[in-house]
C-alpha cells in the first residue's frame, strides 16, 4: 500500500476516490487518513476487540463501493455510515457493551452525576434501550459530533429525516432518565445467546 | 441549557488509538481486496443491465493474434497482449516509420472525425475485437428468454449505429450469449462501455439482484409509489438503501459476478 506522502497528499477525499476507480491503489490514502477515526468510533460503540475487525471491514466495503460515493469533498460521513451499517449486524453485542460499560462505570465509582445531574449509568442504560436507528443518530451526533447534514449523508437519508429519529430518541431518553429502569431483558438475552 | 444529549455526550468513552497490530491487519485486508480486484471488473460489476431484468456481463474479449499490437488496446492497467513488451523494446528502430504513421494518422483523424466516436473506428492501427456478453438470470428475471436476448441484440445494434460504427456484427450464440464483432477498435474500454452500458445511466439494478436474508429482493423493500418496474430503480432511490444492506447481501452480490476473462483467440 502506498502511503499518503507518496500519493494523494493534499488532494481532497473526493478526488482520491474518483481517482481510485481507475487506480485502485489510490484508495489506500483514505485508509491512512481515516482508519483511526473509524476505529475509535467503532471501539466506543462495540469495544476495541470487535472494532479491529469491523474497521477493516469498513474500508474493504468502502473500496468495493467507491463508485457509489457522491459527496464532493469529505469522505468521513460516508465511512461513518458504512461503519454504522456494519454495526447493525452486531446490535445485540452493542447493547451488551453499553450495559457492560454502565456496570463498569458503576463499579469504578464513576457513576456520579454528569453535567446534567443524571447518573452516567442511567444514561448508558437508556442508550442501550433505544432502537438501533435512534441510537445511531444520537451517537453520531453526540459522540462523534457530526452535523445533521453529515448524519444524513452517512445514513443515506435527507436531513429532515435525521431530525425525527433524533427527536424521538430525545423524548425516549428524557422519559427513561426521568423514570430509570434496567435494560429490558438483558438477562434473558444472555440466556438466549 | 443542558439537555439529554449533553448527558449522552458526557458518557462518551475515551478509547485508545488502534494498535499497530490492528492497523497492520486492516491494511493487509485492504491491500488484498485491492489486489483481488481484476482490472476492468469494477466497472462491469456496477454496470446497469440491459432493460429486461437479466444481467448481461461481458464474459470474454477475443483479439486475433495476427494483428500487430500498437499498444493502444488497454483496459484498466492491463495491456492485453504480452507482445506489447517486445514492441516497447523495438520501438527505437521503428521511430522513423512511426513518424510517418503519425502524419498519416492526423490526416485520418481529420477525415474520420465526423464518423468516429467512443473509441470505435475503422482507422488504420485499430484491430478487430469480439466482445461476448453472457446473460445471467436474476431474481427479477429468473429465465433468460430468447426474446429478451434478441431485444438486447437490437439495443446493442442501435447503440452501435448511434455511435457511427458501420462494421459490426451482432448475433446470439447458444441460449445465453451475445457475440459482438467489431471490425476495428482503438480503445477497448471505451468500446465496452459504449456498447455494454445501460442506455439510461440514471438506472441501477443493484437492489433487484440482491437478496435480503428473508429471501426477497432488496428492490421489493421500496415503498415509493412511483417505483419503476422491477429491475430498474432510480439511482437516487437505489443508493439510499444500498449502504444499509446486511453483510450477507454483499457477499452474495460479489459471488454472483463471474470474473472477466480476457482471452486471445
Amino acid at each position: 500500500v502506498r502511503t499518503d506522502s507518496a500519493l494523494g497528499s493534499g488532494q481532497s477525499d473526493g478526488s482520491i476516490i474518483e481517482r481510485s476507480v481507475k487506480d485502485p491503489q489510490a484508495f489506500s490514502v483514505l485508509f491512512e487518513r481515516h482508519f483511526d477515526d473509524i476505529h475509535r468510533y467503532l471501539a466506543r460503540r462495540i469495544g476495541s476487540d470487535r472494532a479491529d475487525d469491523l474497521a477493516a471491514d469498513v474500508f474493504v466495503v468502502a473500496f468495493e463501493r467507491r463508485a457509489t460515493f457522491r459527496t464532493p469533498a469529505d469522505v468521513r460521513p460516508w465511512l461513518f455510515g458504512i461503519a454504522t451499517n456494519l454495526l447493525r449486524n452486531d446490535s445485540r453485542a452493542e447493547r451488551r457493551a453499553l450495559t457492560a460499560l454502565a456496570d463498569l462505570t458503576a463499579a469504578a465509582g464513576d457513576s456520579g452525576a454528569g453535567v446534567v445531574g443524571v447518573q452516567r449509568t442511567e444514561v448508558l442504560e437508556a442508550l442501550a434501550a433505544l432502537d438501533t436507528d435512534q441510537r445511531d443518530v444520537v451517537l453520531l451526533f453526540a459522540w462523534e459530533g457530526l452535523s445533521y447534514e453529515e448524519i444524513g449523508s452517512a445514513l443515506g437519508v435527507p436531513v429532515g429525516t435525521v431530525r425525527s429519529p433524533l427527536a424521538r430518541a430525545r423524548r425516549r431518553l428524557r422519559k427513561q432518565l426521568a423514570h430509570p429502569t434496567p435494560v429490558a431483558g438483558s438477562d434473558q438475552r444472555e440466556v438466549n445467546e | 441549557m443542558t439537555t439529554e444529549l449533553d448527558a449522552v455526550r458526557d458518557t462518551r468513552p475515551s478509547v485508545a488509538a488502534p494498535s499497530d497490530e490492528a492497523r497492520s491487519a486492516a491494511r493487509r485486508r485492504l491491500t488484498a481486496a485491492i489486489a483481488d480486484e481484476p482490472p476492468g471488473l469494477y466497472e462491469h460489476r456496477h454496470r446497469a443491465p440491459f432493460p429486461h431484468g437479466f444481467r448481461a456481463t461481458l464474459a470474454r474479449v477475443l483479439i486475433p493474434r495476427s494483428q500487430p499490437d500498437n499498444g493502444a488496446l488497454r483496459t484498466g492497467n492491463e495491456v492485453l497482449d504480452p507482445r506489447h513488451r517486445r514492441w516497447v523494446a523495438t520501438r527505437g528502430v521503428l521511430l522513423p516509420v512511426v513518424s510517418l504513421l503519425v502524419v498519416a494518422a492526423v490526416v485520418a483523424v481529420v477525415v474520420l472525425a465526423g464518423h468516429n466516436s467512443a473509441g470505435l473506428s475503422s482507422a488504420t492501427g485499430a484491430r478487430p475485437v469480439t466482445l461476448i456478453y453472457r446473460a445471467e438470470a436474476t431474481p427479477a428475471q429468473p429465465r433468460v428468454t430468447p426474446r429478451a436476448l434478441e431485444r438486447t441484440v437490437s439495443i446493442i445494434r442501435s447503440r452501435a449505429r448511434q455511435l457511427g460504427v458501420s462494421h459490426v456484427q451482432i448475433h446470439t450464440r447458444g441460449t445465453n450469449e451475445i457475440v459482438v464483432k467489431l471490425a476495428a477498435v482503438h480503445n477497448l474500454s471505451l468500446a465496452e462501455n459504449a456498447l455494454g452500458s445501460n442506455a439510461e445511466p440514471e438506472v441501477y439494478d443493484w437492489e433487484a439482484n440482491v437478496l435480503l436474508p428473508s429471501g426477497t429482493s432488496a428492490a421489493s423493500s421500496y415503498r415509493s409509489r412511483t417505483r419503476p418496474p422491477s429491475g430498474s430503480v432510480r439511482a437516487a432511490a437505489a443508493q439510499r438503501p444500498a449502504p444499509r444492506a446486511p453483510v450477507a447481501c454483499r457477499s452474495m452480490t460479489r459471488s454472483s459476478w463471474p470474473p472477466v476473462n480476457r482471452t486471445h483467440a
